[in-house]
């Protein structure tokens, strides 16, 4: 399959409607994400974030405006397909980890595994492999309240992966955590990022994460405001 | 619309196996409230097999040795009331279920479970609670019968009416526990996403 952007948006739109306000919280939102690019959306609380995310992932749909991953215009895709991308293709992160709280970290990883319908050996080799690969091994068998704020995230990551997306959607990832935790967290997507050539689309306002990203999409009100690159940002630093 | 060769390849369909894993964690993590509603199968079963076993003791000594319903009118409503109540209480317990899995729902759909998973891993959940509620229920009613069998109608049901009883008595606990959770495992498959992660911020 060939594909010229990973994830590409066309005037992407979403209203609510509140009582008798409407709530504009993403507006003619035209992006294009290349293939393997660590990509930081920048923008302060209720700038349209997480709306955004949903639109892409196929959770929320549009009012106006299309959304296309790897050029399949997502709005045609039917609930089987829709379930399929986001099994396969998307790979989500949340602020609050979102882990089962009764599963263990490795049954948590698992989880994609048994959707995908990978068979059960597979499965526990494989959630392992990620387990090991967040620096997370000798936790398996933990509990997620059993984790810190930053090992439950690393579980999260491991999840996300479990099906080898080509995409991760992460919605400000490090938004629950300290400054230290959360500066490994970025480290490790960006480690992600570079080895499995994952497209990376992270919202943030944390600026610590600018150094990682290639370009930086700034939001407000549910508009783009600018786009920058890593060079700019270094140049100008 | 997306690459026929590709989806086939990668068929979404849970198996059966992974199937009752999952629900099997799932009771085994959450046992107080299954217990309960074990319990609560168990009741109204070993009420309605009970009083079967006693009724066909009088077919048993008519020499037929099929079991045939034969509750009087009395039997007959007070087994109708407590199948009902059974269903009640069942069909609460698992909307009290859906409730406390709503946000683990809504994660699980985020991470590419189809509704009609949800709607299994529910449906699959009432029937593993009919066939422990029911077997036990007929047990107990089984034990207990037995003395008055042996006093007051000086008989012991042969053992093939005793097997015919439990299969009507699992098929009656299966239904009450499936009957009540179709519509919290509908509701359950139908849960947004969105929704059930709002409370993010
Ligand atoms: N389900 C909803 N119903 C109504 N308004 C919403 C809903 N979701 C988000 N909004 C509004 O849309 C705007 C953008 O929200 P959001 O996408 O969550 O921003 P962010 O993630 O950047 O903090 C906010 O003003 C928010 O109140
Ligand atoms: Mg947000």
């Amino acid at each position: 399959m060939s594909f010229e952007y990973s994830v590409e948006t066309l005037n992407l739109t979403k209203y609510y409607q509140l009582g008798d306000t409407i709530v504009k919280a993403v507006e003619n939102v035209s992006i294009q994400i290349h293939k393997g690019e660590y990509l930081s959306l920048m923008g302060p609380s209720g700038s349209g974030k997480t709306t955004l995310f949903k639109l892409i992932g196929g959770l929320d749909k549009p009012t106006r405006g299309q959304v296309f991953i790897e050029n399949i215009d997502i709005s045609k895709l039917d609930a089987y397909e829709l379930a399929w991308l986001r099994c396969r293709k998307i790979g989500y992160i949340f602020q609050t980890f979102n882990l089962i709280p009764i599963l263990t970290a490795i049954e948590n990883v698992s989880l994609p595994m048994i959707f995908a319908n990978v068979p059960k050996q597979e499965r526990i080799k494989r959630a392992r492999e990620l387990l090991e690969k967040v620096g997370l091994l000798e936790r398996v068998n933990h509990k997620p309240l059993e984790l810190s704020g930053g090992q439950q995230q690393r579980v999260a990551i491991a999840r996300a992966l479990a099906n080898n997306p080509s995409i991760i959607l992460a919605d400000e990832p490090t938004g629950n955590l300290d400054l230290n935790t959360g500066l490994n967290i970025t480290h490790l997507l960006k480690k992600i990022n570079r080895d499995n050539n994952v497209t990376i689309f992270c919202a943030t306002h944390d600026y610590k994460i600018l150094e990682v990203s290639d370009r930086i999409v700034w939001i407000r009100d549910g508009k783009i405001e600018k786009v920058e690159t890593r060079n700019y940002i270094r140049k100008n630093k | 619309m997306m690459n026929e060769q590709v989806m086939k390849h990668q068929l979404m369909k849970v198996s059966t196996k992974d199937l009752l894993y999952l629900t099997i964690q799932n009771m085994r993590k959450r046992r107080g409230r299954i217990l309960l509603s074990i319990f609560n199968v168990f009741l109204g079963v070993a009420l309605v097999s009970s009083m079967m076993i006693l009724s066909s003791s009088y077919t048993y000594k008519s020499n037929i040795s099929l079991f045939v319903v034969n509750l009087n009118e009395y039997q007959l409503w007070v087994s109708i009331i407590s199948i009902a109540v059974c269903v009640i209480t069942i069909f609460n317990s698992m909307l009290i279920s859906v409730a406390e899995r709503y946000k683990e729902i809504g994660v699980m759909k985020c991470l590419g479970a189809r509704n009609i998973l949800i709607m299994k891993l529910f449906l699959f959940e009432a029937l593993v609670i009919g066939m422990i509620g029911g077997f036990i229920g007929f047990t107990i009613a089984a034990i207990f019968t037995l003395p008055i069998l042996a006093i007051q109608y000086e008989t012991i049901l042969p053992f093939i009416m005793y097997l015919q009883i439990l299969f009507v008595s699992l098929l009656i606990a299966i239904t009450i526990s499936i009957v009540a959770s179709v519509y919290p495992a509908r509701y359950a498959s139908k849960i947004n996403p969105t929704d059930a992660l709002r409370y993010e911020v």
